[in-house]
């Protein structure tokens, strides 16, 4: 992993560059930096409220921020950086009334990234009914729909907002499953969980966040290799520290 | 351009069945209006003739012929009316708070789209453009199979044949939504259309900067006005005109003009650089 | 294609419907368009220009309806924002504008103008409420247009005790070479006052004040009244002299509590303005009791109607007699005043009533020499119920070109 991450060289990567941002009087992001790779899983970590969403909002300027920049392999955000990364917020964005075949229609529509081989075969690996209308979903099954209209764009970067909060044991297996896949290979992820567990195993490179400040940014192969320590034991570290 | 009208197709196509039944209610109250307008007429007609013995002209000098403005003047025609003017004031607002609130988190997804954000603007101010002049349409159909039915239905001694242009012209209300002249229609549609960006840019002002946003967008309007009326204030206080007086109209259309461009160019700024989620 | 099926049907109905309706949509009423003058005599050229308006009542319906170039239209259609913003001005203003543009900026229409080969004179009263005594405020404004030199020169004018002044009507302005006579109409309740200025036209002070005349139109207990009115003229910008009207009435109790008022003197004034002397016409008997003459240069024409027929007299204020005098038959039932309007030379009448049997006419004719250059009658076709209908004329006047 490492060795392809130096081959495809610097520009490859999301920088988010010292970001401020303030709710009100409430600063939420205190000068917030660090980068992801890709063809790496970069996990941000903290407890709900310390500005994951936020972040990732900011990364798709869904929202604007007080200063500092962000930038995808060179360049500010703008339209067409949308067929280059795409964004899986926590709830489905379509519209509740359409159908999965009418969602995937929508995307194929806009998107010229859009993999219509990819959709099918996840629609074939989650077991969703095209037919199925967004509103009748399981919540399960709704955060599948969600992670195919997603990952079904040929893009270099994905970015999750806890994907696995709220759903049964099953579907977090499948989801789960998704990362080792191809599905996900060769992509830069960001990903925002707060509860490491399920897939501390995937994580190539952890963002430790409190109170909209960056506590630690690692590698978790390297502080498993060097250090013994696997990302709890560096959270134990931090945050209790 | 290609992605503009896909999104004005999208957001036609997610009001089309409130639009349907719109339309089905103007038209079904409106017919219903017009035959029971006709028969409680006739009925009226032959009571008095046959039954009381009045004779025709006399029937005719109490009770006036029947026609059309007969049936505009009732609720059964205005109802309908108020309603379809009602739904689309209210999906005004509509149109884009439905993509934030409750569950719909779609607006991440028109917002993500790979295309220029001001599209979805656009497209959203086409739909409840092309929505009121539909139901305009619906109405200029409606009139003329109205009177068909009056013409059908009453014998000719009994009404006044109006044409339905006329009737519209003797019923003020109408004629404001229905003007004689397609400049007054480009008027007052252009003031209408003008109403509805200064609307939408006051909502994205309040969704960037929300309660603040609020006022933002009560100022902006409000500047937006001072910027039209101040011209014809300027003549009303002062009593004079510097500009004649069809110079002065011309004036008004290009602030009107300046106003909507204005707005675009704002809402452009606050899509790309402002909103938020 | 297939997917945007309703949006495009949407598009183009809509567009094909709101296009169709505007285009047949022309502003004349198609079921009006059936009211006209017919032809008896003459010549239809002649009634061009005029414009009447009238109710035309039937049933429970009521149209005001205009008839111009021999169309009616009816006038529950208000004419376009466009046109009515676009008419909102005389062909002389429009004339002046086109000629004076920078100069007739700021110039309201409800200014007067005088004008000759030097120069133009614009005078205006403008009265604003003033919000301390709740009086009105009177401003007078004059500017002059230097032609040849391209000079404009606003003039501060102002009148003699004009803070004591309700309000000023300004009537004519003329110009004697030196300075600019504003015959003004004063009121300061419950008098009024017709004064005459002079102002020098370069300086824009008042040379001269004369009191012309003055008078109470307001009874305070003893029931009597004067009004004065400037008479009408077609030749303001050449006549070196103005005439006035002065009528003084009393109220007369004919019932209990119900008051008449009736004319009890009655003069008509020559005001010469080359020399502020004012002269008294001696009107022959005849002329006596007929109100409201119309001048023309030294022709003074008073017009009488009887039931059958409209007489015109020429009053020749120079030889002080009686000039000519026509007689035009309008025939028909009408007890009512007919419309009349002399203009160029040419006089216009129209009767006011007319429904199924009666019967009314339009007639266009020489003021001096009383031919007759137009006679029609109204006809009001095309109405299903044509039985029942009345039309009253309300309005006759003349276009101008």
């Amino acid at each position: 992993m490492k060795k392809l991450r130096i081959m495809r060289g610097r520009e490859k990567m999301i920088e988010v560059k010292n970001i401020t941002k303030n709710y009100g009087r409430k600063k939420v992001l205190k000068g917030v930096s660090f980068t992801a790779n890709k063809g790496e899983i970069t996990c941000l970590i903290g407890i709900n409220g310390v500005g994951k969403t936020t972040i990732m909002n900011a990364i798709m300027n869904l929202t604007p921020i007080k200063s500092g920049e962000i930038l995808i392999d060179g360049k500010k955000v703008d339209k067409a950086s949308y067929e280059k990364i795409t964004f899986i917020p926590d709830e489905i964005t379509m519209l509740q009334q359409m159908r999965i075949e009418e969602a995937m229609e929508f995307m194929k529509d806009f998107y010229t990234s859009w993999n219509q081989k990819r959709a099918d075969e996840m629609l074939h690996f989650f077991r969703l009914e095209k037919t199925d209308r967004i509103s009748e979903l399981s919540k399960g099954n709704r955060a599948k729909a969600n992670l195919l209209l997603g990952l079904a764009l040929d893009v270099d970067y994905v970015l999750m907002d806890e994907p696995f909060s709220g759903i049964d044991i099953f579907s977090r297996e499948q989801i789960a499953e998704v990362f080792t896949s191809h599905l996900i290979e060769e992509r830069g992820v960001i990903i925002t969980t707060h509860e490491i567990h399920d897939i501390e195993h995937l994580i190539d490179k952890a963002v430790l966040l409190d109170q909209g400040v960056i506590l630690k940014e690692f590698d978790a192969e390297e502080v498993r290799e060097k250090e013994g320590k696997s990302i709890v034991d560096v959270m134990r570290e931090v945050y209790r520290a | 351009m290609k992605n503009y009208l896909k999104l004005v197709n999208f957001e036609v196509n997610r009001f089309i069945k409130v639009y349907l039944s719109l339309i089905g209610i103007t038209v079904v109250l409106q017919l219903v209006g017009t035959f029971l307008k006709s028969k409680s007429y006739l009925k009226e007609a032959n009571w008095m003739i046959y039954k009381e013995g009045v004779p025709v002209q006399e029937f005719l000098e109490m009770n006036g012929y029947m026609d059309l403005v007969r049936v505009l003047g009732s609720w059964w025609f205005i109802f309908p009316i108020i309603i379809c003017i009602a739904v689309l004031l209210i999906y005004v607002f509509l149109i884009w708070y439905r993509d934030w609130f409750g569950k719909s988190t779609f607006i991440y997804r028109l917002l993500m789209l790979p295309t220029a954000r001001i599209n979805i603007y656009l497209a959203k101010a086409t739909t409840i453009f092309l929505m009121v002049l539909g139901l305009v349409a619906l109405q200029l159909v409606l009139l003329p199979i109205e009177n068909k039915m009056i013409d059908v239905m009453i014998p000719d001694e009994f009404q006044m044949a109006l044409t339905s242009k006329e009737a519209i012209s003797s019923y003020h209300p109408l004629s404001v939504l229905f003007p004689n002249y397609f400049s007054d229609f480009l008027i007052y549609y252009g003031i209408g259309f003008m109403v509805v960006f200064l609307i939408f840019t006051a909502i994205l002002f309040e969704r960037s900067f929300q309660v603040k946003g609020i006022f933002y967008g009560i100022i902006y309007i409000a500047i937006m006005m001072g910027i039209l009326v101040a011209p014809i204030f300027t003549v009303l206080f002062t009593g004079k005109s510097y500009l004649y007086p069809l110079e002065l109209f011309y004036l008004e259309i290009i602030l009107g003009i300046l106003v909507m461009i204005l707005s675009i160019l704002i809402s452009r700024y606050l899509l790309n650089k402002k909103i938020t989620v | 294609m297939k997917k945007y099926w309703k949006l495009i049907s949407l598009t183009v109905l809509t567009i094909i419907i709101i296009g169709t309706f505007y285009i047949q949509s022309s502003p004349k009423a198609s079921v009006f368009s059936d009211i006209y003058f017919k032809k008896q005599a003459g010549d239809v050229k002649e009634i061009q220009d005029v414009i009447i308006e009238g109710n035309l009542l039937s049933e429970h319906h009521s149209s005001y309806i205009a008839i111009t170039n021999n169309e009616s239209t009816s006038m529950n259609r208000l004419p376009s924002i466009y046109e009515q913003i676009k008419s909102d001005t005389t062909p002389e203003i429009e004339r002046l504008r086109k000629e004076y543009g920078s100069f007739m900026r700021g110039k309201s229409n409800s200014g007067d103008f005088y004008e000759n080969d030097d120069l133009l004179i614009y005078i205006d009263t403008i009265h604003s409420p003033n919000i301390i005594n709740g009086n009105a405020n009177i401003d007078i404004e004059a500017s002059v247009l230097d032609k040849k030199k391209q000079e404009k020169r606003n003039l501060d004018i102002h009148f003699p005790n004009e803070e004591k002044y309700d309000y000023i009507a300004v009537n004519r302005v003329w110009f004697d070479g030196e300075k600019i006579k504003v015959v003004a109409t004063i009121d300061k309740h419950p008098q009024g006052e017709l004064h005459v200025y002079a102002i020098d036209w370069k300086t824009g002070e008042i040379v001269n004040d004369e009191l012309a005349f003055q008078y109470a139109y307001e009874s305070n207990n003893s029931n009597q009244y004067t009004d004065v009115h400037v008479v009408d003229s077609e030749t303001t910008q050449t006549d070196p002299f103005f005439i006035f009207e002065k009528n003084t009435y009393e109220d007369i109790e004919a019932e209990p509590d119900m008051y008449e008022s009736q004319v009890i003197e009655k003069e008509l004034m020559k005001y010469d303005l080359q020399t502020d002397k004012i002269v008294k016409l001696k009107l022959p008997n005849e002329l006596q009791n007929i109100d409201f003459p119309t001048q023309n240069g030294h022709l003074l024409m008073f017009t009488r109607q009887s039931e059958k027929e409209i007489e015109i007299i020429n009053y020749d204020i120079q030889s002080e007699n009686i000039a000519s005098k026509r007689t035009f038959d309008i025939a028909g039932d009408n007890s009512e005043e007919a419309h009349i309007k002399i203009k160029n030379g040419k006089i216009y009448i129209v009767t006011p009533y007319k429904n199924m049997n009666a019967e009314a006419i339009l007639f266009v004719g020489d003021s001096k020499t009383g031919d007759t250059l137009y006679r029609g009658t109204l006809e009001v076709d095309g109405m299903k119920e044509s039985k029942n209908y009345e039309f009253y004329i309300e309005y006759l006047g003349i276009e101008d070109e």
